[in-house]
C-alpha cells in the first residue's frame, strides 16, 4: 500500500509548527545508543519466508501466548479517529489493525513466536487451485456474527462485491482488477446495490465458494488476507453508516462510536475461539480515545497513571525528542515495541526529467541518507537499506549495489556528473513544508551542492504532498515517498511501483520509470504459478532496476512505541503496528 | 438609547457584511481550484465532480457569495447533507458542516477564555490599584517594573519554558491541554492551569499598567478633586469615585481585548494542545480546507465586531453623551 | 490578548531653561537613566545585527554550515548536541542546533537582521500610509472621512493573525513557478505586505482623532482664513504637531512587529529554512525542548531583552516628548 494513506504526517505541517507533535508521525526511536539497530530486529521480526501453512495450521485455535490470561481492559490511544471501519474501505495499516478485531477473513496471517503462516480462516485452508486461476475456498463449521447468524459464502461474496461500489472508496483494488481483468473494474461490475451479481465469484452453497480469476495469480490466497476482503451479510448492509459501526464477525463487536473522540469494543459471544486459528481476544474490552498528540500520548504511557497502565498505542511512535529519555530508563525501555515494520521509504528521482542515468546514480552517491534520518530521530526512525524489497518480504536478499557511505560520497558523484554533458545539473528537491523536512531539505541541498548539484528547494503543502508528487507531469526531480506491500510478496511492490504501464497521476510509480525490459520481466514473474520461484526471480528484478536507479533507497521503517506495563504480548504485526491480537492484560 | 442601538446593531451588522465579502473573495477568488482543495486527501475524480456541483462553482462567484449568505441565513443543502442555519459551509476535509465543527470547538476556547480572564482581571486590576495607591513608593516601581517585563514576554515563550518546568521537571501541574468539563471537570481544570497561568502572566502586566495609570488619570478629574476638597478621606476617594471612574476605563480595554481574543488565541492553543477555534483555523490552512478557514475567519470577526459593539453601547448606557 | 498601548508613566517634568523642543525632549531623555539604558541595549542590537557578517568572520563560523552532521561527535545518534548546555562552549558559544547542528550563535545574530529588517520596513509603511490616510480623512472631513472610517472598521474587524496565517501560503503560491526556488525577498516581502495591510488601520484611526481636534484649533482656523491651500495646511500646520504621536506610535510598534514576525514564524507561516529567523528558532526550539531547553531559551531570552529594551525605550521617548501627555 502507498505510504500516504499509513502516515499521517501529511496532518501536521502548520500545527506541528507550535505543537511539538512532531514526532507522532516522523521518527522513532530507543534501541540502545551505541547498537546496531538492525538486532534487535532480526530476533523479533519474522525474515524467513510467510509460508502457506496446511489444513491442519488453519483449524484453530491459535496457539496460546506463554503467560497470557483473558480478562481486563485495554485503552488505545490513538491520534486521531480511525478513517474507515467498513471493510471495503480499509487500506491504510491503522485503519487495517482496527478491524483486526472485528473482521475475519477468508485466510489471514498465524503470527506463533517468529514464525508466520498464511492459513485458512473462515476457509479451511488456504484454498486449491489448479492452474493459479481458479480458486476454491470451503468455510469452516459454525462460524457465526455478533448477532449469532450463521457467515454463509454467500456474506463472503457480497463483502467482495461491495468494494465494487464507488461509494465505498479507499480500499484497495487487486481482487477487483484480477476477478475482472480490468484496470477500471468498474467498467465490468459496479456494485451490489444496484442488484447485480459478479459471476466471476460463484457460491454453489452456503459453505463453498469459487473464484475465477482473468489471469494467473499464485499469491491470490495472500491477497485474500486483507482487511477489505471480510464478509457483510447483504440484510446488516447499513452502506455509508456501516463505516462507524461494521457488523462484527471478529472477536469483538462495536459497542459504542463517538466520532473523533472515543471508541468501546466488548467481546463478540458468538466468537469461537476454537474456529479462530490467527486471533487471541484475551481483553474483555477495548477502549480507544482519539484526538490527544502524539507527545501527548507518549507522556500518558511514560506516566502509565490509573487506566494507562493498561494503555497501548497501535501506531503513535517515540519520536526522538524523547528517545534519549526512554533510552535511559530501564522501567520504559522493558515496555518498549521496537521493531522493523514493512513500510520502505524512499526517495524518488522523477526519471522523465533526469533521464541520464549516471545523473541518478551520482544523486544516489551523493544523497545524504545518514543526515536525513538523524533529523527524523536517527537510528530509531529506520534501519538503513540499498534494496526495494524490505526485508520481511518473501524472496528478499539484501545486496549493495553503490557501496556509498551513509552519509553520501559527494566525490564519487562528481565523478560521475564529469563523464555527462553538464557536471552541474539543476536539481528540484519538493518536500512536504513542515518544520522536519525543511531541515531535511537543508541538509539535501548541502550534501548534493557539494557533489556539484545546483538544488532548488520546493516546499509543498502537506496537504497537496502525494497529490503532487504523484502527478505523472509534476515538475520536481527528487521527492520522498513510501511504499508499504500488502502482503509478504514483491508482487504487491515491485508492479505497482516500477511497472510503466502502470503510471497514472496518484499511482504508485511515482519515479515514473518505465523499462519495457522491466515491464517484460514483470508480466513473466506474474505468469508463475510457483511462489517461490516467483520470490527468486523478483529478488533479480530488485537488483536490475536499482541499476538503472530510479530511487534512492533509504530506511526501513520502525515501530518504537510505549505500552503499559499492565499489558503483555505486545509486538508488531505483519501489518507494521502494534498488534492487538495478542495482547493480554497482566 | 434605542435609537443608537438600532444604529449601532446597524453598523456592525454591516462591517460583518463586509467583512464576509472580503474574506469570501480573497479566498475563493484565488485561482485555485476549491473543489480541488475542499477535496480530502482520499480525493477521486468522483468526490470531485459532486464537490463541484455542490459547491456550484461553475457558476459566478457573486452568485456563490450569495449562496453562502443564504446558508447563513436560512441554511442549504450540500448534496444530500443539509446544513441548518447558520450554515457556514460544509468541509469536505471533514464530512461535517463548518458549522457543527465550530460547535464542537468553542467549548475550548471559551475555557480558555474564561478562565484566563478571571486571572487577568484580578491580578492585573488588583496589583494595578495596589501600585496606584502606592504611586511612586518602592512597590509601585516594582510592581510596574515587573509588569514591563511581563508584558514584552511571549506565550510561545513563557508557555513552553513553563510547561518544562512546572510539568515535564517537577511534576508539579498535569500535562495541559483541553478535556471537556462535563467530562471529567477535575482533568478540565488541570489541563487548563497552566495555559491560564501563562496567558495570565503576559496579559495581566499590561492590565497593571493600564489599571495603574486609569487609578492615576481618575484622580486627576475634577470629580474626584471635588470630592476629595469636600473632605472625604483619601481612601474612600480612591475607593468610591477613582475607582469606579478607571474601571470603566479598564472594561472598555478588555471588551476589546475579549473581542480578538479568538483570533490570537492561535498561539496559546498551538503552544498547548489545545484543539479550539483558533487551532482549528491552523489546521484547516494545514489541510486547505477552505471552508472552515472562511468559518473561523468569519467567527473570529464576529467575535470582534460583537465585544466592539457591546463595549460601545457599555459606554453609552454609563456615559449619556456617547449617544450623539 | 493584545497589549494596550495606553498607559505609560509620568515622569516629572524637568523645568530648566527652555530652549527648541527638540532639545528639550533630549534634554529630558538624557536624565532618563533607565530610557538610555534601555537605548543602549536597543543599540547593542542593531550594532550586532548591522555586524553579522564582520562578527562571523572574526568568530569562523556562519549560520549555514550544518557542524553538527559534518564532523562526527558534535551531535548524538538522536541528533542533540553531546555537550552540557546544547553544547554550547568555547568553540560554539552558544551551542549547536539539534538535528542540522548549525551554529546558534551566527543564527541569533543574523536572525536580529531578519526580525528587525521586517519590523522596521512594516512600521515605516505602515506609518506613512498610515498617517497619510489619517491626515486627509481627518481634514477633509465629510464622506471621505466617512467612507476612510468604515474601511478602518473593517480593517481592524479582521482577526489579523489567523487571515495572514491563512493567506501568506496561498500568497507564495501566486507568484513562484512549481520548479522554482522561492526567493527569500519573496518571503520578506510578502510578510511586510501582509502586516501592513493590517498594520495602517491604527495608525490613521490615531492620526484622524489627532487632526480632528487640531482642525478647529486657533492656528488651523488661521491659516484657512489667511488663504492657505488645504495641502499646505496639512503639511505646514498639522503635521509639525503630530510629529509626538507619530514618533510614540512608531517606537512601540517596532518591538510589537517584531514579536508578531517571530509568531508567524513559530506557527509556521512566517520565515523558512534557511535563512536564520528568532521565531523558526523558538519554532524548532519547542520542538526539541525536552531534550534540549537551551535551543528555546537562547532565542527566547534574546526576543524578551529585546523587547523589554525597546519598550523602556519607547516610554522614555514618549515621556522625552510629550511629558504631560497621555
Amino acid at each position: 500500500m502507498p505510504i500516504s494513506g499509513h502516515r499521517s504526517r501529511s496532518a501536521l505541517v502548520l500545527a506541528v509548527a507550535g505543537t511539538l507533535a512532531v514526532s507522532t508521525a516522523c521518527s522513532g526511536s530507543s534501541s540502545g545508543k551505541k547498537t546496531d539497530p538492525s538486532k534487535p530486529a532480526a530476533k523479533a521480526v519474522a525474515k524467513q519466508a510467510v509460508a502457506l501453512g496446511t489444513a491442519a495450521d488453519s483449524q484453530g485455535p491459535d496457539p496460546a501466548v506463554p503467560g497470557a490470561k483473558a480478562g481486563g481492559t485495554v485503552t488505545v490511544l490513538q491520534h486521531s479517529d480511525f478513517s474507515h471501519l467498513d471493510p471495503a474501505r480499509v487500506w491504510s495499516s491503522t485503519n487495517q489493525t482496527a478491524d483486526l478485531l472485528l473482521t475475519r477473513q477468508l485466510t489471514s496471517y498465524q503470527q506463533v513466536g517468529n514464525t508466520t503462516k498464511l492459513v485458512g480462516d473462515l476457509a479451511t485452508d488456504t484454498g486449491t487451485t489448479t492452474d493459479g486461476k481458479t480458486f476454491t475456498y470451503t468455510l469452516k463449521d459454525g462460524l457465526k456474527y455478533e448477532d449469532g447468524s450463521p457467515i454463509t459464502a454467500q456474506d463472503v461474496k457480497y463483502g467482495i462485491e461491495r468494494t465494487f461500489q464507488k461509494e465505498l472508496s479507499g480500499g484497495p483494488q487487486y481482487l477487483q482488477m484480477w476477478l475482472t481483468g480490468k484496470a477500471d473494474p468498474s467498467t465490468v461490475y459496479s456494485g451490489p446495490w444496484g442488484g447485480q451479481d459478479l459471476p466471476a465469484i460463484e457460491t454453489p452453497d452456503a459453505k463453498t465458494i469459487v473464484f475465477h480469476l482473468a489471469s494467473v495469480h499464485a499469491d491470490f490466497p495472500f491477497a485474500l488476507a486483507m482487511q477489505s476482503y471480510s464478509p457483510v451479510p447483504k440484510d446488516k448492509d447499513t452502506k455509508a453508516a456501516f463505516d462507524k459501526h461494521p457488523f462484527s464477525s471478529g472477536p469483538y463487536k462495536v459497542d459504542s462510536h463517538d466520532v473523533d473522540k472515543g471508541m468501546v469494543l466488548s467481546r463478540n459471544p458468538n466468537w469461537d475461539p476454537n474456529s479462530d486459528p490467527v486471533r487471541h481476544a484475551y481483553p474483555d474490552q477495548w477502549k480507544f480515545e482519539f484526538g490527544a498528540q502524539g507527545v501527548d500520548i507518549n507522556q500518558r504511557l511514560m506516566a502509565a497513571n490509573g487506566a494507562d497502565k493498561t494503555a497501548m498505542t497501535f501506531n503513535v511512535k517515540v519520536g526522538a525528542d524523547l528517545a534519549g529519555q526512554v533510552d535511559s530508563n530501564p522501567d520504559l525501555k522493558a515496555r518498549l515495541v521496537n521493531q522493523v515494520t514493512p513500510f520502505s521509504e524512499f526517495f524518488n528521482i522523477n526519471t522523465k526529467r533526469v533521464t541520464d542515468v549516471k545523473v541518478r546514480q551520482a544523486l544516489v552517491d551523493a544523497f545524504p541518507r545518514q543526515q536525513v534520518r538523524q533529523l527524523f530521530g536517527g537510528p530509531v526512525y529506520g534501519d538503513f537499506t540499498h534494496t526495494i524489497m524490505s526485508p520481511v518480504t518473501n524472496g528478499y536478499q539484501n545486496y549493495d549495489l553503490y557501496g556509498v557511505p551513509d552519509n553520501g560520497d559527494p566525490d564519487k558523484a562528481k565523478a560521475l556528473l564529469a563523464q555527462t554533458s553538464n557536471p552541474h545539473p539543476t536539481i528540484v528537491f519538493a518536500y512536504s513544508d513542515d518544520a522536519t523536512w525543511q531541515q531535511a531539505a537543508v541538509a539535501v541541498s548541502q550534501a548534493l551542492g557539494k557533489a556539484g548539484f545546483t538544488v532548488v528547494t520546493k516546499p509543498l503543502s502537506a496537504k497537496n504532498y502525494y497529490d503532487e508528487t504523484q502527478k505523472v507531469d509534476n515538475q520536481f526531480d527528487v521527492y520522498w515517498g513510501g511504499w508499504g506491500p500488502d502482503w509478504p510478496s514483491a508482487s504487491s511492490v515491485i508492479p505497482p511501483v516500477f511497472d510503466g504501464r502502470q503510471i497514472t497521476d496518484g499511482g504508485g510509480n511515482n519515479s515514473l520509470f518505465d523499462d519495457p525490459a522491466v515491464n517484460a520481466e514483470i508480466d513473466r514473474i506474474q505468469a508463475m504459478t510457483d511462489l517461490s520461484q516467483q520470490d527468486t526471480a523478483w529478488a533479480a528484478l530488485d537488483k536490475q532496476i536499482m541499476r538503472s536507479a530510479p530511487i534512492i533507497p533509504w530506511v526501513d521503517g520502525r515501530q518504537v512505541s510505549l505500552y503499559g506495563p499492565g499489558l503483555g504480548g505486545v509486538h508488531t504485526g505483519f501489518i507494521g503496528t502494534c498488534y492487538p491480537l495478542d495482547v493480554y492484560v497482566k | 438609547m434605542f435609537g443608537f442601538i438600532i444604529r449601532r446593531g446597524l453598523g456592525a451588522a454591516l462591517i460583518l457584511f463586509a467583512v464576509s465579502a472580503v474574506t469570501f473573495f480573497l479566498f475563493f477568488a484565488l485561482p485555485s481550484d476549491p473543489a480541488r482543495l475542499s477535496c480530502g486527501k482520499t480525493c477521486t475524480p468522483e468526490i470531485l465532480a459532486t464537490i463541484r456541483h455542490n459547491l456550484g462553482v461553475d457558476r459566478p462567484l457573486p452568485d456563490q457569495y450569495w449562496q453562502f449568505l443564504h446558508g447563513i441565513v436560512a441554511g442549504r443543502h450540500y448534496g444530500a447533507t443539509w446544513c441548518a442555519a447558520p450554515c457556514l459551509g460544509y468541509s469536505f476535509v471533514n464530512q461535517q458542516p463548518v458549522t457543527a465543527t465550530l460547535a464542537d470547538r468553542f467549548p475550548a476556547t471559551l475555557s480558555l477564555a474564561v478562565g484566563a480572564s478571571v486571572l487577568i482581571l484580578s491580578i492585573g486590576v488588583g496589583l494595578g490599584v495596589i501600585a496606584a495607591l502606592r504611586r511612586g513608593q518602592k512597590l509601585d516601581k516594582r510592581l510596574t517594573a515587573v509588569a514591563l517585563v511581563g508584558s514584552s514576554m511571549q506565550v510561545y515563550f513563557v508557555g513552553i519554558v513553563a510547561r518544562y518546568l512546572l510539568v515535564d521537571e517537577a511534576d508539579l501541574l498535569p500535562q495541559p491541554g483541553y478535556t471537556p468539563i462535563t467530562g471529567d471537570p477535575g482533568k478540565w481544570f488541570g489541563g487548563m492551569i497552566l495555559p491560564w497561568l501563562t496567558l495570565a502572566v503576559v496579559t495581566a502586566a499590561t492590565y497593571v499598567r493600564f489599571t495603574r495609570s486609569s487609578m492615576i488619570e481618575a484622580e486627576s478629574q475634577e470629580y474626584v478633586r471635588t470630592a476629595r476638597a469636600q473632605g472625604l478621606p483619601p481612601r474612600a476617594v480612591h475607593l468610591r469615585y477613582a475607582w469606579r471612574g478607571a474601571m470603566t476605563l479598564v472594561l472598555t480595554q478588555f471588551g476589546l481585548d475579549l473581542g480578538v481574543f479568538l483570533g490570537s488565541a492561535v498561539i496559546t492553543e498551538t503552544t498547548f494542545n489545545i484543539h479550539g477555534i483558533a487551532q482549528l483555523a491552523v489546521s484547516s490552512v494545514t489541510n486547505l480546507d477552505l471552508p472552515m478557514i472562511t468559518g473561523t475567519v468569519l467567527v473570529a470577526a464576529a467575535f470582534i465586531v460583537l465585544c466592539n459593539a457591546a463595549v460601545d453601547l457599555c459606554y453609552a448606557f454609563i456615559d449619556p453623551r456617547v449617544r450623539l | 490578548m493584545s497589549r494596550s498601548p495606553t498607559t505609560f508613566l509620568k515622569r516629572e517634568i524637568d523645568t530648566s531653561t527652555p530652549r527648541t523642543p527638540a532639545a528639550l525632549a533630549w534634554r529630558r531623555f538624557r536624565s532618563d537613566r533607565t530610557g538610555v539604558a534601555a537605548g543602549v541595549v536597543v543599540g547593542v542590537f542593531f550594532v550586532l545585527g548591522m555586524c553579522a557578517p564582520l562578527i562571523s568572520a572574526i568568530y569562523g563560523k556562519d549560520p549555514y554550515t550544518t557542524y553538527g552532521q559534518n564532523e562526527s561527535g558534535l551531535l548524538d545518534d538522536y541528533g542533540y548536541p553531546t555537550g552540557a548546555l546544547g553544547g554550547a562552549g568555547g568553540r560554539f558559544w552558544l551551542g549547536l542546533e539539534p538535528g542540522l547542528g548549525r551554529d546558534v550563535f551566527t543564527q541569533l545574530l543574523y536572525g536580529i537582521r531578519t526580525s528587525l529588517l521586517i519590523a522596521l520596513v512594516v512600521v515605516l509603511v505602515v506609518t506613512v500610509v498610515g498617517t497619510a490616510v489619517g491626515l486627509v480623512a481627518g481634514y477633509a472631513g465629510g464622506w471621505l472621512d466617512f467612507g476612510v472610517s468604515r474601511v478602518v472598521d473593517i480593517a481592524l474587524s479582521f482577526p489579523s493573525t489567523l487571515f495572514i496565517i491563512a493567506f501568506v501560503p496561498v500568497v507564495q503560491s501566486l507568484f513562484v513557478g512549481a520548479d522554482q526556488q522561492t526567493p527569500t525577498w519573496m518571503r520578506v516581502m510578502t510578510l511586510v505586505v501582509v502586516l501592513s495591510a493590517f498594520g495602517w488601520a491604527p495608525v490613521a484611526r490615531l492620526l484622524r482623532g489627532q487632526v480632528i481636534s487640531l482642525r478647529t484649533r486657533e492656528f488651523v482656523e488661521a491659516a484657512r482664513i489667511g488663504g492657505a491651500s488645504p495641502a499646505r495646511i496639512v503639511t505646514r500646520e498639522l503635521l509639525p504637531n503630530l510629529w509626538t504621536p507619530i514618533l510614540v506610535s512608531a517606537s512601540l510598534s517596532v518591538p510589537a512587529y517584531v514579536t508578531t514576525e517571530a509568531a508567524l514564524s513559530f506557527l509556521g507561516a512566517g520565515i523558512v529554512e534557511p535563512t536564520p529567523d528568532w521565531g523558526r528558532m523558538i519554532h524548532r526550539g519547542a520542538e526539541v525542548y525536552l531534550s534540549d531547553i537551551t535551543y528555546m531559551l537562547v532565542p527566547g531570552l534574546a526576543i524578551l531583552v529585546f523587547v523589554v529594551a525597546f519598550n523602556l525605550l519607547g516610554d522614555s521617548v514618549r515621556d522625552a516628548l510629550a511629558p504631560s501627555d497621555r
